[in-house]
Formats: C-alpha cells, sequence, structure tokens
C-alpha cells in the first residue's frame, strides 16, 4: 500500500468521520465518540446516495462521486458548526488524570487486549463462507461498475435481489476501495474489520462513563472484563463478540456491534438528561436509523424497536406529546425502508 | 413457541455466557437503585427479552423462511456491558483488599462460561491482505486477462475465494451451488462433477464448454478418465500442485502464446 493510499484510507476512516461526527454529537462530547457518531454519518450518507442509483440502476460510479460530495460537503459544515459552538478549543485541550496503579493495570490490560484483537484480525483470516458474497459483492461494483445486477458468487446477469440491495453495507466497502484504490479484499479484510473493532469500543468505552461516571478504576475494569469478555463469547457463531471479532466487515456486524450499541448509548444518554431530546439528539437518532438500513434489513426493525422502549418510558414518565412525535419521527427512514422492501 | 426457543438455544450454544447474563440482570434488579442506570441496563433488557418471547413472532414464521435469524433481535441488548457491569458492582461491593482475586475470579468466570474464539479452526495465518489463499490469487493473476472478464473452474475449496480477490474471475459454479444447487442445469452439474473420485473428462469438458469455461484448475493429484486434451482441453501451467487448463476452442481476447 503505498503512501497515498494509506493517506486517503486515513482520511476516510479518520478525519472524515470525525469532521461529520461534528454534526450531531453535542459540544460536551469527547473526539473519540465524536469520531464513532461520524461513521452513522457516513454510512446515512452513503445509503441515501447509492438507495436510488441501485433502484434506477445507475453506474456505482454515479452513486460514489455522489457520496464522496455528501460527505465532504456535510464534513465542511460539520467543521463550520463546531467552529462556531468553539468546539475545538475544548477539543485540543488535553485533560491529564493522575491514574492509580490499579487503574493502569486495568487500562494497561485493555489496551493490550485490544491490540491482541486487531492482530489477530490483520494477520489472522478468519475463513467465513458469506465473505463469498459480500466482499465479492464490492468486488463487482468497484469492478464493473454495476451494482447487484451480477451474481456475487460466479458473475451471470440476474435480477436484483433486494433483500440484499437494500442494505448496501457492501458499497460503503467498494467505495472506500474505489476512492483509495486498494483491492476491496485487502479493505474488507485488513483495514475495515479492525478499524470497526476500534469504534466499538470507543462507544462501549462511552458506555461506561455513562454507567460509573467519573470512576475511572471501575471503567477500566468494565473495559479490561469486557474485551476478555468478547473472546470468550464464541459459545455460538450468533453472539455480538464472536461477530465483532470474525466478521467485523459485513453489515450485520456493523449493526449488531456499532450501530445498537451506539443506540443504546443515546438513548442511556437521553434518559440521563431527563428525557429531553435536543435537535442533535434528534439528528443522532435519524442518522443512526439510516445507518442500521445500510448495515442489514433486520435494521429497520431492531433500531426502532430500541426507540420504542425509550418511547414507551416517556409515555410512562408522563412526557409531553411533542416530545413523543420528535422521538417518533426519528424511525421515518426506517418506516421507509420497510415500504421499499415490501413494494420490491 | 418452539422455534423461539431453538433460536435461544442457537445464540446460547454450548456455553454458559447466557446463562452468566441472567444472573447479571437479577444481580442488578437486585444491587442497583431506581434511576438511568437501572433503566437502561436492567428494564431495557426485559423489555428486549419481551420482544424476543413475543408469540407475536409465530405468525411471522408461518409467512417468512427467514424466522430462524430471530435469535439477532438479542442483539439489542448490550448483553457484554450488563454482565460486566454487575462483574465491576460485584467486586467494587467487596473489600479493598480482596478486589485482585475477586477480578481473577471474574476473569476465571468468562474463560470457563465461554468458548475462547481464536481456537476456532477457521482462524488460518493469513496469507496475504487479501485474506485469500496465495495459491488462489497466484492462480487469478495468472488467468486473468486485462480488460475483460474470463470464466474459470476451481477446486470446490477454493471458490469461495476468488471473486473475493477478483470480480474479473467468473466461476461456473459457485457457493450457492454447493449450498442449495442454483443456477439451473450447466452451472450446478459441475459443481456436481467435480465431486467424483475420478473425473469423466468427457462429460467435464462437455459441462464447461456449454457453461463458457474456458480455464479448468484442478489438483495435479486428481485422475481422469481420459486425458483432457483429447477434448481439446490443454495444460498451461501449474501453480503450487494446481494445473490449469485451458480450452483451445475458446477465444479469450488475445494472442494466447503472446499473452504469457
Amino acid at each position: 500500500m503505498t503512501f497515498a493510499k494509506a493517506l486517503i484510507l486515513l482520511v476516510g476512516l479518520f478525519l472524515m468521520p470525525f469532521f461529520l461526527g461534528l454534526l450531531p454529537t453535542k459540544k460536551n462530547m469527547s473526539v473519540k465518540i465524536t469520531w464513532a457518531a461520524g461513521f452513522l454519518l457516513e454510512w446515512a450518507i452513503v445509503y441515501v446516495c447509492f438507495l436510488p442509483c441501485i433502484i434506477m440502476n445507475f453506474h456505482f460510479s454515479v452513486a460514489a462521486k455522489a457520496s464522496v460530495i455528501g460527505c465532504s460537503v456535510l464534513s465542511l459544515i460539520g467543521i463550520a458548526v463546531a467552529l462556531l459552538e468553539k468546539r475545538f478549543k475544548e477539543i485540543f485541550t488535553v485533560k491529564r488524570n493522575r491514574l492509580s496503579k490499579r487503574e493502569i493495570v486495568y487500562l494497561g490490560i485493555f489496551l493490550a487486549v485490544v491490540l491482541f484483537q486487531l492482530y489477530k484480525t490483520i494477520f489472522f483470516a478468519y475463513e467465513d463462507g458469506d465473505d463469498a458474497f459480500y466482499v465479492a459483492t464490492s468486488q463487482i461494483a468497484d469492478s464493473s461498475d454495476t451494482m447487484y445486477r451480477l451474481d456475487a458468487y460466479i458473475g451471470i446477469p440476474v435480477e436484483v435481489n433486494y433483500r440484499y440491495a437494500l442494505a448496501p453495507f457492501p458499497m460503503w466497502v467498494a467505495l472506500l476501495a474505489r476512492v483509495s484504490k486498494v483491492n476491496v479484499a485487502t479493505i474488507a479484510h485488513s483495514v475495515v474489520a479492525p478499524v470497526l473493532i476500534l469504534v466499538t469500543y470507543v462507544i462501549y468505552a462511552e458506555i461506561s462513563k455513562l454507567i460509573f461516571e467519573n470512576d475511572n478504576k471501575k471503567r477500566y475494569l468494565f473495559l479490561m472484563l469486557l474485551s476478555v469478555f468478547f473472546m470468550f463469547e464464541n459459545v455460538s457463531t450468533s453472539t455480538q463478540g464472536t461477530f465483532l471479532l470474525t466478521r467485523a466487515r459485513q453489515g450485520k456486524e456493523a449493526l449488531a456491534n456499532v450501530i445498537l450499541p451506539f443506540l443504546f448509548l443515546t438513548l442511556f444518554r437521553i434518559i440521563k438528561e431527563n428525557l429531553e431530546i435536543s435537535f442533535k439528539d434528534w439528528l443522532l437518532l435519524i442518522t443512526t436509523c439510516t445507518a442500521a438500513a445500510l448495515s442489514s434489513l433486520l435494521g429497520n426493525i431492531l433500531a426502532p424497536l430500541m426507540i420504542l422502549a425509550l418511547f414507551i418510558y416517556m409515555i410512562v414518565k408522563k412526557q409531553k406529546l411533542k416530545s413523543l412525535i420528535v422521538l417518533g419521527s426519528t424511525v421515518l427512514p426506517s418506516i421507509f425502508a420497510v415500504l421499499l422492501y415490501v413494494k420490491y | 413457541m418452539e422455534f423461539i426457543f431453538e433460536n435461544l438455544k442457537s445464540f446460547a450454544g454450548a456455553g454458559l455466557t447466557l446463562t452468566l447474563f441472567f444472573i447479571a440482570l437479577v444481580y442488578l434488579m437486585i444491587k442497583l437503585p431506581k434511576g438511568p442506570k437501572k433503566t437502561a441496563l436492567v428494564w431495557f433488557s426485559i423489555f428486549s427479552l419481551a420482544i424476543f418471547f413475543c408469540p407475536l413472532w409465530i405468525l411471522y414464521a408461518k409467512f417468512r423462511e427467514d424466522a430462524e435469524i430471530l435469535y439477532r433481535i438479542l442483539w439489542m441488548i448490550p448483553m457484554g456491558a450488563v454482565i460486566v457491569t454487575a462483574m465491576v458492582e460485584f467486586v467494587s461491593s467487596l473489600d479493598k483488599n480482596k478486589e485482585t482475586a475477586a477480578v481473577i475470579v471474574m476473569v476465571a468466570l468468562i474463560i470457563i462460561s465461554g468458548k475462547y474464539v481464536y481456537a476456532n479452526r477457521q482462524f488460518k495465518p493469513a496469507e496475504n491482505e487479501y485474506h485469500v489463499p496465495q495459491t488462489v490469487v497466484d492462480i487469478c493473476d495468472e488467468i486473468i486477462v486485462p480488460g475483460r472478464e474470463i470464466r474459470a473452474c476451481f477446486p470446490i475449496e477454493m471458490v469461495q475465494y476468488v471473486r473475493q480477490y477478483t470480480a474479473l474471475v467468473c466461476q461456473p459454479y459457485g457457493r450457492s451451488t454447493l449450498l442449495y444447487g442454483a443456477y439451473g442445469e450447466n452451472y450446478s452439474v459441475i459443481g456436481k462433477l467435480l465431486e467424483a473420485e475420478v473425473y469423466d473428462a468427457k462429460k467435464l469438458s462437455e459441462e464447461l464448454r456449454a457453461a463458457d469455461t474456458p480455464y479448468f484448475i484442478v489438483s495435479s493429484d486428481k485422475k481422469f478418465t481420459e486425458n483432457m486434451s483429447n477434448y481439446d482441453y490443454y495444460y498451461v501451467t501449474n501453480i503450487d500442485g494446481y494445473d490449469i487448463y485451458l480450452d483451445n476452442n475458446a477465444y479469450i481476447g488475445i494472442d494466447f502464446i503472446n499473452h504469457r
């Protein structure tokens, strides 16, 4: 991988998500969670740009260009918003906490375990049959410039299977490959997989802040145990931990380990903030539902179900009808995606 | 309701992780005071479990074939976070001098109740950055014709990797043929023919040609009823113990000799 390619990937997977994340996150949110939120917005943009192109049989390049333009414009808006909110000053202010010996041990073990998992993800290949479909689907889009019109396994022309085409997560992988000019298989297995694992841990680190607040010892112990737990959650092929460490390049994995945990985090935070849904919360929730639609068809059911939990809680807590309507409106992308699925 | 429990079983698998989760849930329900933390970790988990066990899914299963993925509803619960929070709360409730021992016990509990993901045989050292066997990469690089697609028949053990590496190589049969016999006659027959102990050269060459497949890749140890060249499939080269044959009648878009 040349320097230029690495630089493009660095921008696409670190810088751009961070700038995008500045839009739906609040001023007091950390750099790390802003970066993680940016992935959701990046996926939402990719969904909005790719879906009509897939349905109308446009070339992959058209949707790819639209996505790059969309991400770039929204990144600039994100920067502008952050400047207006004077966020950068806070972001770049380094907060130094003196860690106790025990905190250093817990944090050290956690980081070592995560490094070990990244090493295993990059240098070990996990033979998963579904990659023959998902990675090949990205590969076809990049090399033939068509989307879902060729059979992933053998390459003959086929009718669009909307079960897969309406959740075009592989197109995001193909987009990264196209802009960086790196082989799709490399992007999927050696680039996207470790990055998504990092995103997952960032989200759980933020969840730990909500659970244990400023008690760093408890937080680091939580993260340490969680990282070990994921490695030993391989009791079946269906658990979140197994998906995280074996399939962190597929839409289903992104749903299980990025989108739904992020949604949990957002809902948890809203509960903590006395059920007040600000415009940014609304934006974050609607972005999450759109990202869920990109990742998997089931995302259109699971994300709204989680929001329904908050909806019921707000009714129990006798919140105003306006707040309920605001919350209810965040599942519109999911309803739209389900209707599309029914139509096709 | 039976299929709901089957889903739960397929999710829980062989370990005790789910048992650990239920214990953690009960512990947190007792231990945590009323508040956002309890709402998010305990009541939300119970809400998600109630959705998972909802009898209405029986109706769904009647009309849909994908009811076996119902277990994914459980993804709404941050199961790891619930279990680990309970562990942290438990450790914190003990005397400080017992903390190290308690943490070791908790880690042991996770290890005993679960299964180590990297012990899985499907993990192998990656041979390259593509995570595709190097032999597949070398063969594909050998047969790829710049600017066009080419169809090649690979051995069964390689079919799932070929199009991950490059979409310029098409196949006469693929993973779906192996899984559920898709694509109709020509495409499925080849997959079947390759299951034989001794390959029927005549039939194989006929079917390959019918599926527009000029390249045939086969392990050098494989035996044929006759020489493939009797049917115009000529040996080209050997890569890592795999012979590559090319249909002499096929036009692959360039002068093959010059290409090589």
